[in-house]
């Protein structure tokens, strides 16, 4: 067998093996039996040779060669470069920015950002996030970045560079972008060095991070601001990036997007949160509110280690339950859900960051129920 | 996401054996002693698991109007 389609990099967790294969930039997750038959696939040079190297390990030849054929779509699979319109420019091209109507100017960790867009509705995909840290410092910005549509793309350029550029309909990767740019920007980090951004929010206590992960609709967000009302501070919500050289969880400044079937939870927990003002966005009577949690402590925490996840599910009727779990429940949606770097070295950081990470599940619809539990992950971390 | 049955031990199996040499049991006798569904059912499964090609957030739908 060619060696080419072999994994790059195989790390053992707790009851999986995690694969990872640099063609395609996917992960693989086997049970470990499953993985010792795997292995001896990779070994055999031919179907016989897996044959004869299995025969004591399975009942009859029929199941090895369904067997057989499986690892082979396995690597196969695993081989195959995805593909999507969306590019990252790594020329940085340079660019005519057009003229922009609408500037805003943010201030965090001490920067000011200058940003500019080219309609409401453009704006209305970034502003009301970061409302909270708008600043009225606007003279010497430092940095610019340039938001705008050209024919069916959306763009992001600095003052004369291209950045990004995505089709309309994929705005939220161009959400995702930008989250990264103002993140890398106000951390002053290199570009390249980032592993990860996961669609997670991240909460700290005690100098713990807990990660927050779920399908959305699972209420990440809500049990986010209850928890930040509860003595845990936020450091990031639905974005959370992690920078390979010290494998830590760093603030995105975005506020907690509260949509309106939550607000009835929240009114208890938020101070003033009616006075919070709603979001509406073109065409859609969606009036999704954004929260910014107060810091208690005088010190903004801007990163962090971590090394709990858990995965997170609103239930409106049936027993709420908070257990240890093993890594595969909560990667399956991780891994779909998040950006992670297709570099090799960056790969192997991430398993390795996997190992030592502890899971949960929290099933909840009463909400002291899952601070207490979350609670108890902090005191036993 | 994609996902692919196969049909080998599934991984709380692999865990209770792990942790119980004494009643050990080859592959061969555990699926012996399944009858005819061990060929039939899906006991266990594996994962390919493809993370996104670019950074996304997953904010409110804000609607036409670009």
């Amino acid at each position: 067998m060619s060696t080419e389609i072999f994994p790059i990099h195989i790390e053992r967790l707790d009851q999986t093996y995690a694969i990872w294969f640099e063609r395609s930039n996917s992960y693989v997750i086997l049970s470990i039996e499953n993985f010792e038959l795997f292995n001896l696939f990779l070994k055999s040079k031919s179907k016989q040779g897996f044959v004869e190297a299995t025969k004591n390990l399975v009942p009859n030849t029929t199941d090895v060669g369904l067997l057989h054929r499986e690892f082979s779509q396995l690597c196969k699979s695993a081989n195959t470069p995805q593909y999507l319109y969306s590019k990252f420019s790594l020329s940085h091209e340079a660019i005519t920015i057009p003229n922009l109507n609408i500037t805003r100017f943010y201030k965090y960790n001490n920067f000011v950002i200058e940003v500019n867009f080219s309609s409401e509705t453009i704006e209305n995909l970034f502003h009301p996030s970061l409302y909270y840290i708008e600043t009225n410092e606007t003279s010497n910005p430092d940095a610019i970045f340039n938001v705008f549509k050209n024919g069916e793309k959306l763009v992001l350029a600095s003052k004369h560079q291209l950045i990004y550029e995505c089709l309309v309909t994929e705005y939220h990767f161009m959400q995702g972008h930008f989250a990264m740019e103002l993140t890398n920007f106000v951390h002053q980090k290199s570009k390249s060095h980032w592993l990860a951004s996961f669609h997670a929010s991240t909460i700290v206590k005690d100098n713990k991070s807990i990660m927050l992960m779920g399908d959305s609709g699972n209420g990440k967000s809500t049990l986010t601001a209850i928890l930040t009302s509860n003595g845990f501070e936020l450091l990031a919500d639905d974005f959370t990036p992690m920078y390979a050289d010290d494998l830590k969880l760093y603030k995105y400044p975005n506020a907690i997007s509260i949509k309106p079937g939550a607000f009835d939870a929240l009114r208890e927990y938020i101070d003033d949160f009616a006075e919070i003002p709603s979001a509406f966005h073109t065409n859609k009577q969606l009036g999704v509110k954004y929260l910014w949690p107060k810091v208690n402590s005088a010190r903004n925490i801007i990163s962090a280690s971590c090394r709990t996840i858990v995965y997170v599910k609103y239930i409106a009727h049936g027993e709420q339950d908070f257990l240890k779990t093993n890594e595969e429940k909560v990667l399956k949606t991780l891994i779909p859900d998040s950006w992670t770097s297709p570099k090799p070295d960056h790969a192997k950081k991430f398993l390795s960051w996997l190992k030592g990470i502890n899971f949960y599940e929290l099933y909840y619809n009463d909400n002291d129920f899952a601070v207490s539990s979350l609670n108890s992950t902090v005191k036993t971390s | 996401m994609c996902f692919i049955l196969i049909n080998f031990v599934p991984i709380n199996d692999c865990r209770m054996k792990k942790n119980n040499t004494q009643d050990q049991i080859t592959r061969k006798q555990a699926i012996k002693k399944m009858g005819k569904y061990a060929t039939l059912t899906a006991l266990g499964t594996f994962m390919i698991l493809n993370p996104k090609q670019a950074h996304a957030t997953s904010p409110p739908d804000p609607g036409g109007g670009f």
